[in-house]
């Protein structure tokens, strides 16, 4: 069984009288350790997938799995503990505390899950060691998504899902934050989900999936991923 | 074209803030609404007893004799300029018997064919053809009396008298025969007279226990045929128009009054030519009869006592000659207690009325200015869109001005035409408790001024605040304004400096004091929205201690006597010894004291107006200085200690001293008064020697032999404290068996005067419940919108949290933290305050001779701490699934 399984979900959005198929039949897996890349056009659904499988949404219909674990019949006080130990969110706006500083921030997360990393580690890890007393307004774009990644790595969480990680940031911040990304992957062995619409990013992946119109449209495996670092676009 | 897109926008921008601009809109309206009822309080309530003096054609001015008026003077009277009409009549103060209490009751004569005739039109008018009929009394039950010896009796007295029953007439200051026909009077009617608004006190007078309890109307044939005109009642007609009390009032009565004070010596000069020449010639009849008896008796042989008779009417012509000239005084309504104990009451709301609905509008503004902010800062890409257009400052600020004066405009209009009905109407009702004057009619009277400042100062309050919060954004260049505002950067705050204690803090606390120092302005408006509350809620609670307590403290604590008896001038010490002998054996009665008492004048030393405006009060002269104790405790308030008294003390109480600033050895000045009350003599001046506590009425205590050499005189002592055991059985029974005491003239208990007090006092208490529950809810209004803006301002943050796994109950503990920590502050800095206001309105609100109690009881900070805390619990209850609702997706989509 694959580490995470989508199985015929589809996610319905009613706005008043209008009906909105997000999501119509996706299927796909990813297995344990691999870097995942979600592609496709705008309003193809792929913020909605990461929704479902980070537990801040429930499905209409269909089966999620992460690690055997049914997400889709969960509960609102299931999902709040299912995001509490096995998630880590990355935003493309990079939602800190603002009143926080960079270590207060990552102890935020940690200090609520059952076995997190300790917050400076990871923050040096993300090469913030001498930032960590500093407040996400004394901090840079890059600086500030490295700190919200810290945030989601500290959880020690089974999956790193990031949405448009880069979308805020320049070209040579946003490919230090893939590396980062692939890093935490390659060498921590953690499952990484990235989503986004550049098809660039699908060199770096282990696994691509090609979402449109609510349907995972192809599923490419990638056996030699290149670096992150070499990732053009 | 440009005018209807701005329309269509305008109607937008309501539409779709519409929880908010009915947010300003409530708040516009109970600030403006609270600010204009309360205005109108004092105002509606003296135009209604305007319209009932008008209605019933109530006197103006009222000229008294000593010896008595004669058509004469009453005809001269009707000619002074100014005075449209004159009614004379008699009246007399007698003491009834009422069941088995003695009650002093003032009898009136009234023009009984013009009362019969009379029509009541409304509860508040009287319509009589007989134009110089004043002071029309409204018939409530039965009819007018028509014979000698019927009468009509109050309707609004509180001890009520049945029609059909008899009232006997037991004593007066003289002779009940020289001033009464008949001493039964039967009861055929009850009335309502604008002569008597208070119910309270029907005025005061020197018999029994000074004030009169009962008023009634009889013909003039029930008065002793040879009983003179007591009082000639004025009216002044370019007074009518004017608002009875105000200045426009009094200067028109004033000017009359003036002309009449002039012909008051030639009055009394006339009045003493009329008595003399009755005088001298019913005595040149005596001197006719006797002479014409000696001529008889001479012719009879005897001539032995003649020249006794002689003597005697030598010594009468003399009396006849040497006949003073009455004393004549002019009155007008301010000497009439219950129309002057009204106004003050009206003139208290009045005080009051300044300070309450301030605070409503610095809450008023303090919401309207974060709202507006609020609005302001949610459409900063709007402005930059507009601005970014071409459009100008001014037309863009326009937009929101217009926003704002619609709303503010509205709730002006709304709160003042609403409470302007509602606030003066729950008052009246109120206050018809204690005053009969016919409360008003809806629609109540508004009156433009205050309408207009109230409304201006809503609406002016909003734009101000609108026009703050829009200029910063208007400041910004639109490139900025297009961008979404930087999130406010955190800041290290000054307790991190203490590092011990910082590092000892948990990770949460560290966040939720940072926090609290983030928005500082926000921190302010809670902490002084939650202070608010608690303070006014303290007011509350701490008002009622300070109006019960006065009942409490004085009766049982400081005065020990719950019977006081008064003798008959004169009356022989077998008397005075078997009344007291009664009071013991009825009554089990125990302390025991003898007193002189006297209603005396008193000012302070100095010539600033506080000093010289004169105050009544009681002085009591204990027979036995040492005695005095167990009658009366006298003690220092703050201390508690008691204060020694000997032969030559002179103590008096707290208020009264506080009115003149006087402190031990300083010195007080006391006057003897006249039939009408106005102060005789040049006064004695005496050392006080100490202060005592005390809350109802103004005492002086003064030693025998201190009072001897100030007033030169022994006191005559006919007073007799004590204190009857064994509750209301016994009194009556004890107050029964005094009465067949001969020189025993009233007797009292003081759980009458209780009773009156708790009376009065619930009516105040009453207004004080009304203010109290309006100014919480509108300290609850403020405080959920304050939360609810503190909460939607952190959507973000929160959604943050629960992305992080945060469980629900973890983000209320993170949210909540500090708003309670901010709740706990405000409600301890609001017991400050309200201390502070408690102390503020208890002085504004105190009548002359009452001292309403100085302290508010634990109890109830703890009551007004734990009620403030309350409200807050439960609006962050109400506000829970607010912040549960909080959509993670939805909000962490974008950045705006
Ligand atoms: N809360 C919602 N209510 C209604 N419709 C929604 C909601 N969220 C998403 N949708 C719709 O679902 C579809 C998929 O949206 P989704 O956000 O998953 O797209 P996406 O692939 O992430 O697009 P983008 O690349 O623009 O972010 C879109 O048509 C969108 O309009
Ligand atoms: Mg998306």
């Amino acid at each position: 069984m694959s580490f995470v399984e989508f199985e015929d979900v589809s996610k319905v959005y009613h706005t008043g009288e209008v009906e909105v198929r997000a999501l119509d039949g996706m299927s796909f897996s990813i297995k344990k350790g691999e870097l995942a890349v979600i592609v496709g056009p705008s309003g193809a659904g792929k913020t909605t997938v990461l929704n479902l499988l980070g537990g801040m949404d429930s499905c209409t219909s269909g089966t999620i799995r992460l690690d055997g674990q049914l997400v889709s019949g969960m509960g609102e006080r299931e999902l709040t503990q299912y995001r509490r130990h096995d998630i880590g969110f990355v935003f493309q706006f990079y939602n800190l505390v603002q009143n926080l500083t960079a270590l207060e921030n990552v102890e935020l997360a940690s200090q609520i899950c059952r076995d997190p990393l300790p917050a400076a580690d990871v923050l040096a890890q993300v090469g913030l060691a001498d930032r960590l007393d500093n407040f996400p307004a004394q901090l840079s774009g890059g600086e500030q998504q490295r700190v919200a990644i810290a945030r989601a790595l500290a959880k020690n969480p089974k999956l790193l899902l990031c949405d448009e990680p880069t979308g805020a940031l320049d070209y040579r911040t946003g490919k230090q934050i893939l590396s980062l990304l692939q890093d935490s992957c390659k060498a921590g062995g953690r499952t990484v989900v990235i989503v986004t619409h550049n098809l660039a990013f699908t060199q770096m992946a282990d696994r691509v999936i090609h979402v449109r119109e609510g349907r995972a449209a192809s599923i490419e495996t990638n056996d030699h991923p290149s670096d992150a670092s070499q990732v053009e676009w | 074209m440009a005018r209807s897109a701005y329309m269509t926008e305008l109607v937008r921008s309501v539409r779709g803030s519409l929880g908010r601009f009915l947010a300003i809109m409530c708040i516009v309206a109970l600030g403006c609404g609270f600010y204009a009822g309360l205005r109108m309080c004092g105002p509606d309530m003296r135009a209604a007893a305007d319209r009932w003096y008008d209605g019933s054609a109530l006197w103006d001015l009222r000229v008294v004799s000593t010896k008595g008026l004669s058509d004469a003077q009453v005809e001269r009277l009707s000619k002074v300029k100014g005075v449209s009409q004159v009614m004379a009549s008699r009246t007399a103060d007698v003491v009834c018997k009422l069941g088995s209490d003695q009650v002093a009751v003032r009898v009136t004569s009234v023009d009984a064919d013009a009362a019969r005739k009379s029509k009541a039109t409304s509860a508040y008018a009287v319509s009589s053809s007989k134009g110089s009929y004043l002071n029309r009394a409204r018939l409530v039950s039965g009819r007018w009396p028509k014979a000698a010896g019927e009468c009509v009796v109050s309707a609004d007295a509180t001890r009520k008298i049945k029609v059909g029953s008899t009232v006997e007439v037991v004593s007066a200051s003289e002779d009940v025969s020289t001033i009464l026909s008949t001493t039964m009077l039967k009861v055929v009617g009850t009335v309502s007279s604008p002569d008597y608004p208070y119910t309270g006190s029907f005025g005061s007078t020197r018999l029994g226990s000074g004030t009169i309890g009962q008023y009634v109307f009889v013909t003039a044939s029930t008065f002793a045929s040879d009983y003179p005109y007591t009082d000639a009642y004025l009216t002044v007609g370019s007074a009518r128009a004017a608002v009875s009390g105000s200045s426009a009032y009094e200067s028109a009565v004033d000017k009359v009054k003036d002309r009449v004070e002039k012909i008051e010596g030639s009055l009394a000069a006339d009045r003493l030519a009329e008595l003399k020449s009755q005088a001298q010639s019913r005595l040149d009849a005596q001197v006719a009869a006797a002479q014409a008896a000696a001529a008889q008796a001479a012719s009879a042989g005897a001539s032995t006592d003649l020249s006794a008779a002689q003597q005697q009417l030598a010594a009468a012509q003399e009396q006849v000659d040497s006949m003073a000239a009455p004393d004549v005084y002019t009155l007008d309504r301010s000497q009439s207690e219950g129309a002057t104990t009204y106004e003050a009451d009206t003139e208290r709301l009045d005080r009051i009325a300044t300070v309450f609905p301030a605070m409503f509008f610095l809450v008023a503004a303090l919401v309207a200015l974060t709202t507006m902010t609020r609005i302001v800062d949610d459409d900063r890409q709007r402005i930059g869109t507009h601005k970014a257009l071409g459009y100008g400052k001014g037309r863009i600020a326009a937009m929101y001005l217009g926003y704002a004066l619609l709303a503010s405009g509205l709730g002006a209009v709304l709160g003042i035409c609403v409470l302007t009905q509602v606030l003066p109407r729950i008052v009246m009702d109120a206050y018809s408790v204690i005053y009969v004057v016919p409360t008003l009619e809806f629609p109540l009277p508004v009156d433009v001024g205050t309408a207009l400042a109230a409304g201006g100062l809503g609406v002016g309050v909003t734009l101000a605040s609108t026009l703050v919060a829009v200029a910063a954004s208007l400041a910004e260049v639109p490139a900025a304004l297009l961008r979404p505002r930087a999130p406010k950067a955190g800041k290290r705050i000054l307790l991190e400096r203490v590092r011990p204690l910082w590092r000892r803090l948990s990770f949460s606390w560290k966040v939720t004091f940072r926090n609290l120092f983030r928005y500082k302005r926000r921190l302010l408006m809670t902490l002084a929205g939650i202070a608010g509350c608690s303070a006014l809620l303290l007011v509350g609670f701490g008002l009622h201690d300070s109006i019960w307590d006065i009942i409490d403290r004085q009766f049982g604590p400081i005065v020990r006597y719950n019977a006081t008896v008064t003798l008959a001038d004169g009356a022989a010490q077998a008397d005075v010894d078997s009344a007291i002998a009664c009071l013991r054996s009825k009554g089990d009665a125990t302390g025991i004291v003898r007193v002189h008492t006297d209603t005396m004048l008193a000012r302070g030393t100095g010539s600033s107006s506080a000093a010289t405006d004169k105050t009544r009060v009681s002085v009591v002269v204990p027979q036995t200085a040492s005695k005095l104790a167990s009658a009366v405790t006298l003690r220092d308030r703050t201390s508690g200690a008691a204060i020694a008294f000997g032969q030559d003390s002179v103590v008096v109480t707290e208020k009264l001293a506080s009115l003149y600033g006087i402190r031990a050895g300083d010195t007080i000045v006391l006057y003897r008064q006249d039939d009408v009350g106005n102060a005789t003599g040049k006064g004695v001046r005496l050392k006080v020697d100490a202060v005592a506590e005390n809350y109802v009425g103004n005492y002086v205590y003064v030693g025998r032999r201190a009072w001897r050499r100030a007033m030169g005189a022994t006191p005559s002592f006919s007073t007799v404290y004590a204190r009857v055991t064994g509750g209301s059985k016994a009194e009556s029974r004890t107050s029964d068996a005094l009465h067949d005491i001969a020189g025993v003239s009233t007797v009292s208990f003081t759980r009458q005067t209780i009773s009156t007090y708790r009376h009065t006092l619930s009516v105040v208490d009453m207004v004080v419940v009304v203010l109290i529950v309006s100014a919480g809810a509108l300290a609850f209004i403020v405080l959920y919108n304050l939360t609810n803006i503190n909460v939607s301002e952190r959507v973000r943050e929160i959604a943050s949290l629960r992305v992080l796994g945060f469980t629900r109950r973890e983000v209320h503990a993170y949210v909540y933290r500090e708003i309670a920590i901010i709740a706990l502050l405000g409600d301890a800095l609001g017991m400050l305050l309200g201390s502070w206001l408690e102390r503020f309105v208890i002085t504004t609100a105190e009548v002359d001779y009452v001292m309403f109690g100085r302290e508010i009881h634990p109890l109830s900070f703890a009551f007004a701490f734990a009620l403030a805390m309350a409200f807050t619990v439960a609006i962050l209850l109400l506000m829970r699934p607010r912040l549960d609702r909080v959509d993670m997706v939805e909000s962490l989509k974008s950045v705006d």
